[in-house]
């Protein structure tokens, strides 16, 4: 497994920026819901993007992905604008239950994306196989999603994403509605995914020391407008452990510094 | 076992009810020209079927129903979507629908008889255009509820329109569509009674109008209850076909 | 806001209209067809001379009072199949068996039993509303807690006493179920049986017109009947949904 150090990640400053979100603006109606947020996302990153409830970090994300388009501004992708959703960036949803598709199998919800880039039938075994092992989920590929914890229903999402081979990974809130052993499991699950691909995720979250734990990189966002609060590096070790990382001096550090900038609000 | 003998008092019932009215005919309490003895209504079955007298009538019905049912469905699930899945017919055409649903749809005959004429295209006509209205309104509901969340999947995967009808509203739909449908074809079994009563040429609407105008009840009760019978057999073949179609429902949940 | 929701549903039946309208200007039509505004004119005549009302009046009362009558009979039978097991195993099937056949093949029979009249459409709509009444009100009596009649019971009430107290309200909102899918059930099977058989109500007027070939009267009356069927169904889910407020919290 590889591990993905400071050194690593000054090294990827030498990589492109493969996501720039420029001066994006979201306006609705009279409400301004984001003003002026601005930040490159470096491939090969594993960035966190926290902030409290209604900061508009699910709007950030539809923007990144392509499914709205900002009032100002813009998010490219690549040296392109991002008007609509773009192939190579996948999206994983909060609510896993509603984003599957109940009257497919888990290999078939799976197998919707490799459909959707047109992979010939006879690869669409091996590739689910692999998939499927890599999230653990090699048991359950015959099962309907409805037969499924939310855990497990939300690693099959996961590998949906994963069966589309993105170059960037957005996860919205992906683990809040799941249970805390659920979530360290699986957060353990994606800084392992993410180690062992060649992608580069951007992960939204409300949980101050969950962004902490998986990112190298932490945005906050303030609310009312939404707009970034704070946008620094985290030195932490990798690979990480939900035991010693979050007792580690820096981590702590790192809480302390980003838990008036959320509070406050 | 314990199936079986649950099933007993309802038979024995059955069997009573009819042995009653063998009776009470025979004693001539009833009018035979109204309520026939039940063995005359059985003798009518076997001879009319026997004799070929009878089949022409129910592969008339059965063509015209299935016929007429189809294409309902088919220009049912097909119109459902243009107006479910779009915004403009959401708006636009939705509400006009919701107007006539509750048009009785037998009421479509006269105006087929006018428009057609006496004839088998008249028939089919008339049962396409009274039993859309289920299915097509059921499509309607069911394209209109796909999950919004699958709309942002089907952008996020690029699935091409194609593609994601087939794969994701069609399958969404589906339990409504299929609802829609086992309406459809209870109501089809009706239209095509009154169409051939209404046109006189051939079915059985046709043999239950000659047989009553004859007053030959034996006749007239034993295509009654071919009718019946061919309301079971479609509904109960559709239910099965229900329960194929949508298994995926029948997985227990999760724990 | 309503207005503009009706007004938006409007666009469409009158930009068809005028497009029909327009269409038979400018070509003629079959004699079997008819334009927009004579169609106008044919529901404004009926309107005027009454004959529309007396009509829809005819059908009305027929399907109204085969309803209660069907409905009546059906509750009380209801509640005896809901109360009593052993009632229920026995005439169950049976019943299942009669509800199976469309009332329209049940016409010629109640024709030779009634010949043709207000008798005959009394007949059909109340034995095709019974049906449903039944089921939802020996649903509605089984889902009633056993708990609730021994009570009752045990209270020493009589058996009139408890039906009444006791059963009938705690099945009420089943029973309003029950009654209201009747209630559709009435008009479509009023209309059919006078379409085929009775010489009376708007069935009967559309099929006249049509064998008489009077294509405008006969898309009028069709319209009449779609307005009177549309009104009913809106005041049954209206009355409905006021009378068990209490019900849904």
């Amino acid at each position: 497994m590889q591990q993905k150090t400071l050194f690593d990640t000054a090294h990827g400053v030498l990589a492109h920026t493969v996501l720039d979100v420029r001066n994006v603006g979201v306006t609705y109606g009279s409400r301004e819901v984001m003003h002026d947020v601005s930040f490159s996302v470096t491939q090969g990153d594993f960035i966190s993007i926290v902030g409290p409830s209604g900061c508009g970090k699910t709007t950030l994300l539809r923007a990144m992905a392509g499914l709205t388009t900002p009032t100002t501004g813009s998010v490219r992708f690549k040296d392109r604008d991002i008007g609509e959703p773009h192939a190579e960036v996948a999206v994983v949803f909060q609510d896993y239950t509603r984003a599957l598709l109940p009257w497919r199998t888990v290999s078939g919800n799976i197998a919707l994306a490799l459909e959707a880039r047109r992979i010939p039938r006879t690869e669409h075994a091996g590739r689910i196989a692999a998939l499927l092992g890599r999230v653990g989920l090699a048991n359950y590929a015959d099962h309907f999603p409805k037969a499924l914890s939310g855990g497990l229903q939300q690693r099959v999402q996961i590998a949906r994403a994963l069966a589309q081979e993105p170059e960037v990974l957005l996860m919205d809130e992906p683990f809040g509605a799941l249970d805390a052993m659920t979530r360290q499991r699986l957060q353990d699950e994606i800084l392992d995914i993410w180690s062992t691909t060649p992608t580069t995720v951007v992960f939204i979250t409300h949980d101050l020391e969950e962004a902490i734990y998986l990112g190298d990189r932490i945005i906050v966002l303030e609310s009312d407008p939404g707009r970034i609060g704070a946008d620094i590096r985290v030195e932490l070790p990798r690979p990480r452990n939900q035991l010693t990382t979050r007792e580690d001096e820096r981590f702590l550090a790192i809480r302390h510094r980003l838990f008036g900038l959320l509070s406050g609000v | 076992m314990g199936a079986h003998v649950k099933v007993l008092p309802g038979l024995a019932f059955i069997i009573v009810l009819v042995g009653l009215t063998e009776l009470a005919c025979d004693a001539h309490l009833i009018s035979p020209a109204i309520v026939p003895a039940p063995h005359d209504v059985w003798s009518a079955l076997v001879v009319g079927i026997g004799s070929g007298d009878l089949w022409a009538p129910i592969r008339a019905t059965i063509a015209h129903l299935l016929l007429g049912w189809c294409a309902a469905c088919i220009a049912g699930v097909a119109l459902g979507a243009l107006v479910g899945l779009t915004a403009f017919g959401r708006t636009y055409v939705a509400p006009t629908l919701e107007f006539l649903r509750p048009l009785p749809a037998s009421a479509v005959a006269p105006v087929g008889l006018l428009l057609i004429g006496r004839n088998d295209v008249m028939i089919v006509a008339v049962i396409v255009f009274g039993a859309i209205w289920p299915v097509l309104l059921g499509s309607v509901h069911g394209f209109a509820a796909v999950e919004p969340r699958l709309r942002d999947v089907i952008r996020t995967l690029q699935l091409t329109p194609t593609h994601a009808l087939r794969s994701i509203a069609i399958p969404s739909a589906l339990p409504d569509i299929i609802a829609g449908a086992r309406v459809s074809i209870a109501i089809a079994l009706i239209l095509a009674v009154v169409a051939e009563i209404l046109a006189s040429t051939g079915g059985l609407g046709d043999w239950l109008n000659l047989a009553e105008r004859s007053y030959r009840a034996p006749d007239l009760y034993a295509g009654v209850l071919l009718v019946g019978l061919l309301g079971v057999a479609t509904n109960a073949g559709l239910a099965r076909l229900e329960a194929y179609l949508l298994r995926w429902k029948e997985t227990p949940a999760w724990p | 806001m309503i207005w503009r929701a009706a007004a938006r549903a409007a666009l469409l039946p009158l930009a068809v209209f005028a497009i029909w309208e327009a269409f038979a200007r400018a070509h003629a039509l079959p004699d079997s067809l008819s334009r927009p505004t004579a169609i106008a004119a044919a529901l404004g005549g009926e309107l005027l001379d009454g004959s529309l009302f007396a009509m829809a009046g005819q059908t009305l009362v027929a399907a109204t009072a085969g309803w209660l009558l069907g409905g009546a009979l059906a509750i009380a039978a209801g509640i005896a199949i809901g109360t009593i097991p052993a009632l229920r195993l026995t005439v169950g099937p049976a019943l299942e068996l009669m509800r199976s056949v469309p009332p329209v093949a049940l016409i010629p029979i109640a024709l030779l039993a009634f010949g043709l009249g207000p008798k005959l459409e009394i007949f059909m709509v109340a034995f095709s509303v019974f049906w449903p009444v039944i089921i939802f009100t020996a649903s509605g009596v089984g889902a009633i807690d056993p708990r609730v009649l021994e009570v009752a019971r045990a209270l020493r009430f009589s058996p009139l006493a408890r039906v009444l107290h006791f059963v009938l309200p705690a099945a009420s909102e089943r029973i309003a179920v029950g009654l209201r899918v009747g209630a559709g059930i009435a008009l479509v099977v009023a209309v059919t049986t006078e379409i085929i058989a009775n010489p009376s109500g708007i069935g009967y007027g559309i099929a006249f017109s049509a064998t008489t070939l009077r294509p405008d009267q006969t898309f009028a009356d069709l319209l009449a009947l779609a307005v009177v069927g549309f009104a009913i169904n809106a005041a049954l889910v209206g009355g409905e949904r006021r009378l068990f407020a209490w019900a849904r919290t």
